[in-house]
C-alpha cells in the first residue's frame, strides 16, 4: 500500500470510530493486534504475564486516546508500539525502584524457572532503557526479521551505515544488559 | 567484541530473537477486543446523551426567547396607556370611564342603547361605532355612530386621540377643518 493511501484509510476509519462505527474499530484492531502483540512480547523478553497486562493497557489507552492519533505523522501500528514503549519504559521504572527497596533472599536457592524470569526480565529492561533509534534498528533486524538492505532501503541510509548503526545498538544493549546484571 | 559480521554465535542473537505467539492468543484478542468495544460503546452512548441534551436546550432556549419577543408587546393597560398619556392629556379627549356595557351586546343593540341614553349618548355611540368598525366590518354603520357621539360630547372631546380609530380621527380632522375653514370665513 502506497503511503497516501495508507494515511487516508487510517484517517477514514479513525473518522468512522469517532463517530461511534465499531466495524471500524475491528478493521483497525484485527489488522494490528498480532503485530502489537509480538512486539510487546519481544520487549519483555517473552515474559508472558507481563505482556500480556501491557497490551491489554495499550489498547485502552488506544480506544481512549483515538482523537490523538494523526496517520500523516505515522502508521497506527507505530503509533500503538510508542504507547506499548511508555508502558513498558514506565512499567521497568516502576519495577527498578521496588526492587532497590526489596533484598532478595539468599539463603534459598533460586529455582530454575526464577532463574529464567530473572533473565528475561533483565532483557527487558535493556531493552527498555535502550535509546529509540537503537530499539528501532534491532527491532527491524531481530522481530521483523529484515535484512540489512531492506532496512537500509526503509530508513533511506545505506547499508553501510545500517550495519553500523546494527554495531552500535547491539553494543549499547551488551552494555545496559551487563550493567542490569 | 561481537558485531553483526562475526561468524561465532552470539548469546545477544538468542536474547533478541523473536518469541512465537502463546497459543492462547486469540483468548486474550478477544478478550481485549470485548475491553475496548466497551469503551467505544459508552463513548458513542455519551455523545448521544450530549447530542440530546444540547437538542432540548436549543429547544427550551427557542421556548424562552419566543416568550420573550411576545412579552414586551404593549397592551391597553400597560405600555400604550403609558405612551399615550400626555398627548391625551394635551389633547384633552375622552377620559372618563366608559359605561358598563353587556359583552355579548351587538353593534346595534348599543346603538339602541345610546339612542335611548340621555347621559352617556356620545360616549354608547361611539362604542356601538367601534363594535361596527372591529366586528361587524361595517364603516357605514360606524360612519353613522361616530357621527352621533361627535354631535353628543362635549368640545374637548371633539379633539383627535390616539385610542380613535382610523375612521374616527378622519371624522374628527375632517370636522376640525370645517371648523376651521368657517372660521377664517372661507
Amino acid at each position: 500500500m502506497q503511503p497516501d493511501d495508507r494515511v487516508e484509510r487510517e484517517q477514514g476509519l479513525r473518522r468512522a470510530i469517532l463517530s461511534g462505527e465499531e466495524y471500524a474499530w475491528r478493521t483497525l484492531y484485527d489488522e494490528a493486534f498480532t503485530g502489537l502483540y509480538a512486539y510487546v512480547l519481544w520487549r519483555c523478553a517473552g515474559l508472558r504475564d507481563r505482556a500480556d497486562e501491557v497490551v491489554q493497557e495499550t489498547w485502552l489507552t488506544a480506544v481512549r486516546r483515538l482523537r490523538a492519533f494523526d496517520p500523516s505523522a505515522g502508521s497506527f501500528a507505530a503509533w500503538l508500539r510508542g504507547i506499548a514503549a511508555n508502558l513498558l519504559r514506565n512499567h521497568f521504572r516502576r519495577e527498578s525502584r521496588r526492587a532497590r527497596r526489596t533484598q532478595p533472599l539468599d539463603c534459598e536457592p533460586l529455582a530454575r524457572a526464577a532463574e529464567a524470569r530473572e533473565d528475561a526480565e533483565h532483557v527487558a529492561q535493556a531493552l527498555s532503557d535502550l535509546p529509540e533509534h537503537y530499539e528501532a534498528v534491532l527491532r527491524a533486524k531481530y522481530l521483523d526479521g529484515q535484512s540489512v538492505a531492506a532496512i537500509a532501503a526503509e530508513r533511506d541510509e545505506s547499508p553501510k551505515a545500517v550495519e553500523s548503526l546494527l554495531t552500535r545498538a547491539r553494543q549499547a544493549f551488551r552494555e545496559v544488559y551487563q550493567k542490569s546484571e | 567484541m561481537h558485531d553483526i559480521f562475526s561468524r561465532e554465535p552470539d548469546p545477544l542473537d538468542g536474547m533478541l530473537a523473536p518469541l512465537p505467539l502463546p497459543p492462547d492468543a486469540e483468548a486474550l484478542r478477544q478478550k481485549v477486543y470485548a475491553q475496548t468495544s466497551r469503551v467505544l460503546r459508552r463513548r458513542r452512548r455519551l455523545w448521544q446523551c450530549a447530542y440530546a441534551a444540547g437538542l432540548a436546550a436549543s429547544f427550551a432556549i427557542g421556548l424562552l426567547v419566543m416568550r420573550a419577543s411576545i412579552r414586551p408587546i404593549p397592551t391597553d393597560s400597560g405600555e400604550r396607556g403609558r405612551v399615550s398619556a400626555p398627548s391625551t392629556q394635551a389633547l384633552g379627549t375622552l377620559t372618563r370611564p366608559r359605561p358598563p356595557v353587556p359583552a355579548d351586546e351587538s353593534a346595534l343593540a348599543r346603538e339602541v342603547v345610546a339612542f335611548d341614553s340621555l347621559d352617556q349618548r356620545g360616549e354608547l355611540y361611539r362604542q356601538a361605532g367601534d363594535r361596527y368598525m372591529e366586528e361587524e366590518s361595517d364603516p357605514q354603520s360606524a360612519l353613522r355612530c361616530y357621527a352621533n357621539a361627535l354631535d353628543n360630547v362635549p368640545k374637548q372631546e371633539q379633539a383627535i386621540s390616539s385610542d380613535d380609530n382610523w375612521l374616527l380621527m378622519a371624522i374628527k380632522n375632517a370636522r376640525q377643518k370645517e371648523k376651521d375653514h368657517a372660521k377664517n370665513g372661507g
